[in-house]
């Protein structure tokens, strides 16, 4: 590809969208079972530096490597009218926290912003190059 | 030929900061991946002497390109929680920079073209 800048700009811009996706759909089962009664585990997007090594200069890209569960443990509600309240009328939740969901999102959101600034850098670039072609 | 060789050198200046804009949007594509160290392109012109191919038959084509050799160098910066490298406002800059240093070089390109075509065609 001519215009490799532009297709490392728009990996970076895809996996944050993705780490968007997964952001919002964390919080939007905040309070979700599965059909089993099981309490929905946060979701974590891994991601993963990708060596491109097809031009004279070795470039970078990024990719989702792996979509993660969170380990860690549920939360714990007393509820003892919820039909899915173990003995001691306690109901597991799911073990989202939704501020760092959001603070989750802001940071991915920053972040393609970033990558949409160097691919209108680069975009620039080759339109002022292309300039010369009317000299 | 001795009448392109300012176009030739400048090729290579701009493709040397097109290579460098690559590798910088790499680090910013890469600015949430763990443990990644960020990367940058230095010119090492040292070397075009050796790298010069020697012509030993008069039918091999002129070498005209200067040699000039590109590395990638890992940066060693602040570490986040992650270990991730990547300082974004330093990479934000040197892009801006190499943006402006294609926008001269173009600008260079243009002036040269000019000044030919002035000789070619005469006022």
């Amino acid at each position: 590809m001519i215009f490799k800048g532009l297709g490392i700009s728009l990996t970076g811009m895809l996996v944050q969208r993705i780490r968007m996706d997964v952001a919002s759909s964390n919080l939007s089962n905040a309070n979700s079972t599965d059909e089993n009664g099981n309490p929905y585990r946060r979701k974590i997007p891994v991601f993963e530096a990708v060596l491109d090594n097809s031009g004279d200069v070795p470039v970078y890209r990024v990719k989702i490597k792996k979509i993660v569960e969170d380990p860690s443990p549920f939360r714990m509600k007393f509820d003892p009218s919820n039909p899915l309240a173990d003995k001691n009328g306690y109901v597991r939740l799911p073990n989202v926290d939704p501020v760092k969901e959001m603070v989750d999102m802001i940071s991915a959101v920053r972040s393609y912003e970033a990558n949409l600034t160097a691919f209108n850098t680069y975009k620039n670039s080759i339109l002022n190059a292309l300039e010369i072609l009317r000299a | 030929m001795e009448l392109f060789k300012p176009l030739s050198d400048l090729e290579v200046g701009a493709s040397y900061f097109f290579r460098r804009s690559e590798v910088i949007q790499g680090n910013i594509a890469n600015v949430d991946t763990p443990h990644y160290k960020p990367k940058d392109l230095v010119f090492e012109k040292e070397l075009e002497e050796n790298l010069r191919l020697k012509k030993t038959d008069p039918r091999h084509i002129d070498p005209s390109k200067p040699g000039v050799k590109f590395k990638i160098v890992d940066a060693e910066d602040y570490s986040g929680y992650d270990g991730n490298r990547v300082n974004l406002d330093k990479e934000m800059a040197k892009l801006a920079e190499t943006n402006l240093m294609i926008r001269m070089i173009n600008e260079a390109l243009r002036k040269e073209i000019g000044k030919m075509k002035l000789v070619i065609q005469g006022r």
